[in-house]
């Protein structure tokens, strides 16, 4: 199909989505007056049918061509607040040929985004608002701002195709809109199912579409910076998508259930992210973007391919290039991102001590792991009706009950006899034993936690040999082996074989923060 | 049509009743092959096969001193396991079927083993033994089930098992240089281990240097050479012609690699050479290999395979030989008694008719 055809093929599915509604619900009325009029009996029987039908048709039209509502993802800024921010959108928004929005946020999250608030499918338009993550305001320089911001700004001129901005609006309310519907009673379940047909052939007609139109914003971010700010944009996102969410999960929530959260976690991302040691990782992720899959409900192409069509595009900068930080755009940048990051966060953030990562991160991993280990201990105690101490465990070990020791819930398996169980059994075991032998040589003084930008973290062993020590932990395990060297290396550094990690409970914050 | 269901009514009805079933309740509760027998039925005594209810997978050559000491090393204790390795001596294939039963009771429960291993940590038996049990012990860590339904701590605790096959194997065959028996338990744990051609046919040369005519080893490595495992059918039949004609006593690998490809191939039968195997296994089991311990194996295979070609009274005549052991070729079904009782009864029909 050709690509003019085909969008006035979608833009027509979008009215006549329209037209086709109120014909049917005509239709419907206009049969039971006929019938009113002639055959009153009957009437009375078909509006049985009829007004649920139409009720029916009515809800499902509603909840598809409704207004979007729901809270509002992160917090607002104003030109008063952020005059830079906004001079450089509005600016954008001229060249691009597009109204500027009206409302600009900042988010929590590795993404940048126009939307707009549509009816009747998109084919209204309403209040336009850019949403910007705090995480891409950290990481990004100012040209690779741009070049995102023109991306966004660039569906929605009219330049690539007459209808291009329609359709893409339509797209976007479609998809919503085929999440809202519910399926409770079985006549709406049906009509769901009609509508979400039309929403489906709709969706896969505007693929091919949608992903020119994407080759277009591309071009449009390319024009207002280069091809190659415009490569690195893309690439940049690739990498603080990877690299924010691992610093969420290893040094921001790491002490949640212990009671703590880090008091400047932007100060500590931009940290992370200069990190010099990290450098020749972060250049590989940037270019870790083959591979990826591809469905007909993505509204972006392979990576691979917008870029090959950026560089083939070969935009070179109208001036000799002097680049910032985007965070030289901002006033009291820290302050904002933070403020918006932390306002998305559930209530209980607040109940939440805040401290440097350091102290975070050791509060969190002692909490954990010593959970772990406490965990693991007591059901040894359970299983083998001692006292759930380091001691039992290491007996249970020598006398080869390798199964009594794991506690994980399996599928009832009638045919794995008790060599299997034990095979089974072995690396929970040795997970486990190794959980308690780390958090009681932490306890002891011969192991401490670290914590730095370049690494992962973890646990660094003071005391004993950590090679040495890993070994007896295998000898240990060995069909066979026993725990002797393992028992004589904690002896040594001091750890009681009666050993039971303490303060497994979480630190809560009560009053005022 | 209709005469049928009318009869269907009183014969079903009449089971139901000898059931203590409702007519429904009855039809539920059994397959409709079952319900078409009952329409039809067969009574295998009457074409010379032992009794339904005789029928049974217990081997007809009951080996006694076997027996023995599997029931000691159920009770944990080894020296009747190591009497009995000694015994068999240099008669290899008998070595590796003891081997496999007691790696089998080892997989599941291996204190007679530890005990026999710290008693005598030099003895080749129960070094090969416990090479055994790795494969089994692994298998049974796998599971049946398909890969689907097999958890990744299932599949991990295979490979840490199997991997510990080779390296077992290879001290038991320091022990025991000439003996093959390390090596038959390496061919089996080559699928698991899933070895390229190469280093598999690294593992058959020492194999056959020290038996060359080896039957276990030989089925086994007709496994890994079909197409379900590492192979192809034209592989398998190759491995199975070279065996059969440097081997007379090995002819039964033709049809067995048959019976691999049958599924698939409908019309094997058809072709005039392959016919031809069939009758020089049929007149090997006539001679001396009739008398042999595998013969009814061999008889189970050439009368599925005579079934396979509906040759029905060479099948029945086979069947009457083997009596009442459902072992061999049934092995292969889910309920090899009824597979058996199953082919029995299809085979007595088609002779009728």
């Amino acid at each position: 199909m050709r690509v003019s055809t085909r969008a006035a093929l979608a833009v027509s599915l979008l009215v006549g989505f329209h037209v086709l509604v109120l014909g049917i619900v005509a239709g419907l009325i206009g049969i039971e007056l006929w019938a009113l009029s002639h055959a009153r009996f009957v009437a009375l029987k078909l509006a049985f049918v009829i007004v649920p039908l139409i009720y029916a048709v009515l809800r499902g039209y509603f909840t598809i061509s409704g207004r979007q509502t729901g809270a509002e993802p992160g917090i607002p800024v104003s030109p008063e607040q952020q005059p830079q921010l906004w001079r450089l959108v509005r600016d954008l928004a001229g060249q691009v040929g597009t109204r500027p929005p009206e409302f600009i946020r900042i988010t929590d999250d590795v993404n940048a985004a126009v939307s707009e608030r549509t009816r009747f499918l998109g084919l209204i338009a309403g209040h336009r608002t850019l949403y910007l993550g705090a995480p891409l305001l950290a990481g990004f320089s100012e040209r690779q701002l741009i070049s995102v911001l023109a991306h966004e700004l660039g569906h929605y001129s009219n330049r690539d195709t007459r209808w291009s901005a329609l359709i893409y609006r339509g797209r976007l309310s479609m998809i919503k809109a085929g999440s809202r519907l519910d399926d409770e009673k079985w006549l709406h379940r049906i009509i769901g199912r009609l509508f979400r047909f039309y929403v489906l052939r709709y969706i896969l007609l505007t693929a091919d579409l949608v992903r020119r139109q994407e080759f277009a914003a591309d071009v449009m971010s390319a024009r207002c910076t280069d091809s190659a700010t415009a490569v690195s944009a893309l690439r940049e996102v690739a990498l603080l998508d990877t690299v924010w969410r691992r610093f969420l999960g290893q040094r921001v929530f790491v002490g949640w259930d212990a009671g703590y959260l880090p008091a400047h976690i932007f100060t500590g991302f931009l940290e992370q992210l200069a990190e010099p040691a990290r450098q020749a990782e972060y250049e590989q992720l940037r270019h870790d973007l083959d591979g990826e899959e591809t469905s007909p409900f993505d509204s972006h192409p392979p990576m691979t391919a917008r870029i090959a069509a950026l560089e083939s595009l070969g935009a070179v900068p109208a001036a000799p290039i002097t680049d910032r930080r985007a965070l030289a755009l901002l006033n009291q940048p820290l302050d904002l991102l933070e403020y918006a990051y932390r306002h998305d966060l559930v209530d209980e953030a607040k109940t939440k001590r805040l401290a440097d990562f350091g102290t975070v991160q050791s509060a969190g991993l002692r909490f954990q792991l010593g959970a772990a280990a406490a965990e693991f201990l007591d059901h040894a105690g359970r299983a083998t009706g001692g006292p759930a101490t380091l001691r039992t465990v290491l007996d249970a070990v020598d006398a080869g009950r390798l199964a009594a020791l794991d506690g994980t819930e399996r599928e009832a398996g009638p045919d794995l006899g008790a060599r299997a169980r034990r095979e089974l059994s072995r690396p929970v075991v040795e997970g486990g034993l190794t959980n308690v032998v780390m958090v009681a040589l932490v306890d002891a003084g011969q192991a401490r936690w670290k914590h730095d930008w370049a690494s992962e973290p973890g646990v660094q062993i003071t005391g004993p040999d950590a090679e040495q020590l890993h070994d007896s932990i295998v000898d240990a395990l060995v069909e066979g082996g026993s725990t002797a060297s393992l028992r004589g290396l904690l002896t040594a550094a001091g750890v009681p074989l009666d050993y039971h990690p303490a303060g497994t409970r979480p630190t809560v914050l009560t009053g005022e923060n | 049509m209709v005469l049928t269901q009318i009869k269907g009514f009183f014969v079903w009805r009449r089971e139901a009743k000898r059931r203590g079933m409702g007519l429904m309740e009855f039809m539920d509760s059994v397959s409709s092959k079952e319900l078409a027998e009952l329409l039809d039925p067969v009574d295998p005594v009457r074409w010379g096969l032992v009794p339904d209810d005789q029928v049974t997978l217990e081997s007809p050559f009951r080996d006694q001193d076997l027996e023995t000491a599997t029931a000691a090393a159920h009770a944990g204790d080894w020296r009747p396991v190591a009497d009995l390795l000694h015994r068999a001596g240099q008669d290899w294939d008998r070595r590796a079927g003891y081997v496999a039963v007691f790696g089998r009771i080892a997989a599941g429960d291996d204190a007679f083993l530890r005990d026999w291993r710290s008693a005598r940590p030099q003895d080749p038996g129960a070094a090969m033994i416990y090479a055994e049990s790795l494969v089994q012990l692994a298998w049974q860590i796998r599971g049946g089930r398909t890969a689907g339904e097999t958890s990744d701590e299932q599949f991990e605790g295979f490979h840490r098992v199997i991997q510990q096959v080779e390296p077992a194997a290879l001290a038991a065959s320091q022990l025991a240089p000439h003996d093959p028996t390390p090596w038959f338990t390496l061919i089996t744990a080559a699928r698991g281990l899933g070895y390229e051609h190469d280093r598999f046919r690294a593992l058959w040369q020492e194999l056959i240097q020290r038996a060359p005519a080896h039957r276990r080893a030989h089925e086994s490595a007709l496994q890994y050479w079909c197409r379900k495992w590492y192979g192809s059918d034209e592989e398998m039949f190759a491995f199975a012609e070279a065996a059969a004609s440097a081997h007379p006593q090995l002819h039964h690998l033709r049809l067995q690699a048959a019976v691999e490809s049958q599924a698939e191939d409908k019309v094997i039968w058809r072709v005039a050479g392959r016919a031809q195997w069939l009758d020089t296994e049929r007149e090997l089991l006539a001679g001396p290999d009739g008398a042999r311990p595998d013969a009814p194996v061999r008889r189970s295979y050439l009368a599925y395979c005579l079934m396979a070609a509906k040759r029905w009274p060479e099948a029945l005549e086979q069947l009457r030989l083997i009596g009442p052991y459902a072992g061999g070729v049934w092995a292969r079904f889910g309920d090899p008694v009824e597979a058996f009782l199953h082919h029995r009864k299809a085979t007595c029909r088609n002779v009728r008719i």
